[in-house]
């Protein structure tokens, strides 16, 4: 989405919030289903059938495993404790099928439309060998809005309520409009069933400080995503589209802009659909806690995309943790190797698990699911090394909570998290290791002096607005970390302050903002996934 | 209502509007000091081509070519003044939206008062989608009607100095708003006759509502300013196609406004797609746009009456040593 396209969607928010507020409060999420559809019937036009069909599949699972529970419920009421757990069993056992075939058709719909042209690329790359060139094209799909999203969505509602942890709903049009709720569908977050459902049907009424909460938030994501990300992406796409033109110098500095490119290009975004949301009174769940404060990569991902982390923790890491074959793999370990291997051997198998789905969540490419295993072993080296740094921090007694060593741990992650991110981008992983080797090689060096970099799309003027609105960021991210409540400041304050804010952020999106002839737009990265 | 509720009803409401109201003021502010002062490229004009027509002497052209860049690369004004003493311009924009269109025509008319309009047909047989086309002109609508949306990155190559400087658009098009291409990129196959649309999208046939409204505000522009409308097709490979011409011939009768079909009469025009295209048979290039202007000068002496004005003594003389420079630039090429 550009900046044009942002302008649509706030248009149309306002619009949608109008009509929103002068129907009765009982039917108010209709008014929100009903845009909701409007807006994915616009931005996917035919391929909204997929949404529905996952909308249904949702539902009636849903419905089948509520009408097993109830009829495991009466059932029990007569039985002996014996019988029950036979009975048990048995339902346990009908239910976990519907949870497989409804988990098996939603994941269905993303695997052909999403990693069809993978499958066949690898299926063709295997076949090569055997004298089959041509007969394995690669296909590829249209893809819905936020397929990646609801599907993740869907999914943790059936095994929610597998698990008994809420009532299925009964009510089709909720269900999708919970599916489907417009500010989640370009990059998420990815809701929660009992999180989302209460306040989207709840009707909220109009207020003054949630009113200016919410502008501040949009115009706060829109200045992240016009004027640092878009800006920041030209540089960063000509050296890794070309980075055998560029010295190790220029290498690293696009590594650091697409690591701010990305970073405030999916923040910006969240932060624009947390505050349209917001303003409907619905809080989406946060998906960004100051990332770049991390003290560890595995701190790092409990502060990023943090809607993605949580659900795969609780669907994919704890599910497999505690499956039969890991629980014995578990015991074996326990019985022949020592604590420390026990603990690291059933966990490390678990991680590694998540951060395969993780990484191909991300794309149908090998590069993702490389991109995953490099968090799989910076994680599992962390936690292999661990004892040994605590024996050693000990031994020269360094406190490893002084501000040295925080800041320290803080340089380290970023560090490690930018090669994460280079890895990301670069097109292919033989152009991530070349970039690697440019950048270790510290080839160029006087292409900083020089101004070198400069020269491609993004000059000095550029480096002024990207570092000042970082320095802003990181004003606000201190603030924040500090437990403050920034836009509910800025709400309080007396008028002038607010209005001054508001102004200079609206300002600031029309005159700084990286759109236009002089600038090519920049799509959503997260929104390709 | 309580009249409590009332007050702070009305308080809010005064309080939008003064926020607006201060916000107005200072876009505004914004607007004037990046508004282009100058109508030079190097000075922040945005296709300075198109916009050269600001600094020709007033009520001075009769003919307008709109369009896009099949437009600026089709016809040829200079050659029209040599030949018959027309004076005319070409307002156009590479990719153009057609609200631009609707746009310039309305500047167009601030200083002169033309005779005729050609509307060239690449913009109204456009191969995207209605969804694109309205998202792609409400862009150019906010653009043209809020410059600065357009302008704001001025910030950066601009003096203080121009902040407030009065606006002197004095730049004049060497040739009238055509672009000079002296090179040739023929299309690969050496027949006359083009085949029925390259490209597959280019062939559905219809005209988008989008489009409609604004071929319908040009014509009603034209109309309440006594203007006669025509719209052309310009032939080219890529987006010529039967199904969408018949379209528009359809359209174009519903709407009383001719439609001068060159793909159809490529013959006629003598066009050579050997030589007469700079990439390929997209667009025509120098030697095709002074075929094609010399077919047009027939058309309009056939059908209109716009009048030879080499009599004007003064407006020839520029006129003149304006086609002495364009034949010194191009000459050669043409031989």
């Amino acid at each position: 989405m550009n900046f044009y396209s942002y302008l649509q969607l706030l248009s149309f928010a306002l619009v949608a919030y109008v009509i929103y507020l002068i129907t009765p409060k009982k039917f108010r999420w209709i008014i929100l289903l009903t845009v909701s559809t409007a807006f994915y019937l616009w931005n996917s036009g035919i391929l909204t059938v997929f949404l529905l069909a996952s909308a249904l599949c949702t539902f009636f699972a849903g419905k089948v495993l509520s009408h097993f529970q109830e009829r495991f419920n009466e059932e029990k009421k007569e039985l002996a404790k014996e019988e029950k757990k036979k009975l048990k069993a048995y339902y346990t056992k009908q239910k976990k099928l519907v949870v497989l075939i409804a988990v098996l058709l939603d994941l269905g719909m993303i695997l052909v439309l999403k990693y069809t042209g993978f499958f066949t690329d690898c299926l063709g790359a295997l076949l090569r060998p055997f004298g089959f060139n041509s007969e394995i094209q690669p296909l590829s799909f249209a893809l819905p809005l936020g397929i990646s999203y609801y599907t993740l969505q869907s999914i943790g509602y059936i095994v929610d309520t597998y698990r008994g942890k809420y009532k299925a709903e009964t009510n089709f049009a909720k269900l999708t409009l919970f599916l489907s709720f417009f500010p989640q569908m370009t990059e998420g977050p990815i809701g929660r069933y009992d999180h989302l459902m209460p306040q989207l049907t709840a009707g909220h009424g109009y207020s003054d400080e949630r009113f200016i909460k919410a502008a501040t938030l949009v115009l706060w994501g829109l200045c992240k995503k016009t004027v640092i990300s878009d800006r920041a992406s030209y540089m960063a796409s000509t050296v890794f589209n070309n980075y055998y033109n560029f010295g190790g110098t220029s290498v690293l500095i696009a590594v650091l802009l697409y690591t701010v490119q990305l970073y405030t290009d999916f923040s910006g975004c969240i932060d624009i659909m947390t505050g349209i949301a917001y303003l409907f009174g619905v809080e989406l769940s946060p998906n960004f806690r100051q990332p770049f404060f991390s003290k560890s990569v595995g701190e790092f991902w409990r502060r990023w995309h943090i809607s993605l982390g949580t659900w795969f923790k609780e669907y994919v890491f704890y599910p497999v943790s505690l499956s039969k074959p890991f629980m014995l793999l578990s015991k074996v370990c326990t019985a022949k190797m020592n604590k420390y291997w026990a603990s690291i051997v059933p966990t490390g198998c678990a991680l590694m698990v998540v951060w395969l789905g993780t990484g191909f969540w991300h794309g149908a490419d090998i590069k993702y699911v490389v991109y995953g295993l490099y968090y799989f072993l910076i994680m599992l080296l962390g936690m292999f090394f661990e004892p040994l740094f605590a024996k050693i921090s000990a031994k020269l007694k360094i406190d490893r909570k002084s501000h040295i060593c925080t800041g320290f741990a803080i340089f380290r992650t970023i560090v490690l998290v930018c090669i994460g991110m280079m890895l990301f981008r670069a097109n292919t992983i033989t152009d991530f290791g070349a970039m690697l080797y440019r950048i270790a090689a510290c080839q160029d060096l006087n292409e900083i002096t020089s101004g070198y970099f400069l020269t491609f799309g993004t000059d000095w003027q550029d480096m002024i607005v990207i570092n000042s609105g970082l320095v802003l960021m990181l004003i606000v991210g201190i603030l924040k970390e500090k437990g403050k409540d920034v836009t509910g400041i800025i709400a309080n304050s007396k008028i002038y302050i607010k209005w001054s804010v508001l102004m200079g952020l609206i300002l600031a999106v029309i005159i700084l903002g990286a759109y236009g002839a002089d600038y090519k737009s920049v799509d959503n990265i997260y929104a390709q996934f | 209502m309580k009249k409590s509720k009332i007050k702070s009803y009305l308080l809010r409401i005064i309080k939008l509007i003064c926020f607006f109201g201060i916000l107005g003021v200072l876009l505004y502010m914004f607007q004037c000091m990046y508004y282009p002062k100058y109508n030079t490229k190097e000075k922040g004009i945005y296709d300075q081509n198109a916009h050269a027509f600001y600094a020709e002497p007033e009520n001075s052209l009769d003919v307008v070519f709109m369009g896009n860049s099949e437009a600026y690369s089709a016809f040829s004004p200079l050659e029209l003044w040599n030949r018959q003493g027309v004076t005319s311009y070409v307002v156009a924009q590479g990719a153009s939206a057609i609200c631009e269109i609707n746009h310039n025509l309305s500047e167009l008319l601030k200083t002169q008062k033309p005779k005729l309009v050609f509307l060239e047909a690449d913009v109204i047989l456009s191969p995207h989608s209605d969804k694109m086309l309205l998202e792609k002109n409400t862009e150019s609508e906010l653009e043209t009607n809020i410059p600065l949306v357009r302008y704001h990155n001025r910030w950066k190559y601009m003096s203080p100095s121009e902040w407030f400087a009065p606006v002197e658009y004095t730049w004049k098009s060497p040739s009238k708003g055509q672009m000079i291409i002296s090179y040739s990129q023929p299309y690969k196959s050496r027949e006359l006759e083009l085949p029925d649309g390259a490209d597959e999208k280019y062939k559905n046939g219809k005209i988008s509502p989008v489009t409609k409204y604004y071929v319908e505000k040009i014509k009603s522009v034209c109309d309440s300013n006594n203007i006669k409308l025509a719209i052309v097709i310009i032939p080219n490979t890529l987006t010529g196609s039967v199904k969408n011409y018949n379209a528009l011939q359809r359209y174009a009768d519903s709407l009383g406004v001719p439609l001068l079909n060159l793909q159809k009469d490529a013959q006629k025009v003598g066009l050579d797609w050997t030589r007469d295209t700079r990439d390929g048979g997209v667009h025509l290039n120098t030697k095709g746009a002074y075929k094609v202007t010399m077919y047009i000068g027939d058309y309009i002496k056939n059908n209109y009456d716009i009048p030879d004005r080499r009599n004007e003594k003064d407006l020839a003389q520029l006129w003149d040593m304006d086609f002495i420079s364009y034949r010194k630039a191009v000459g050669a090429y043409l031989k």
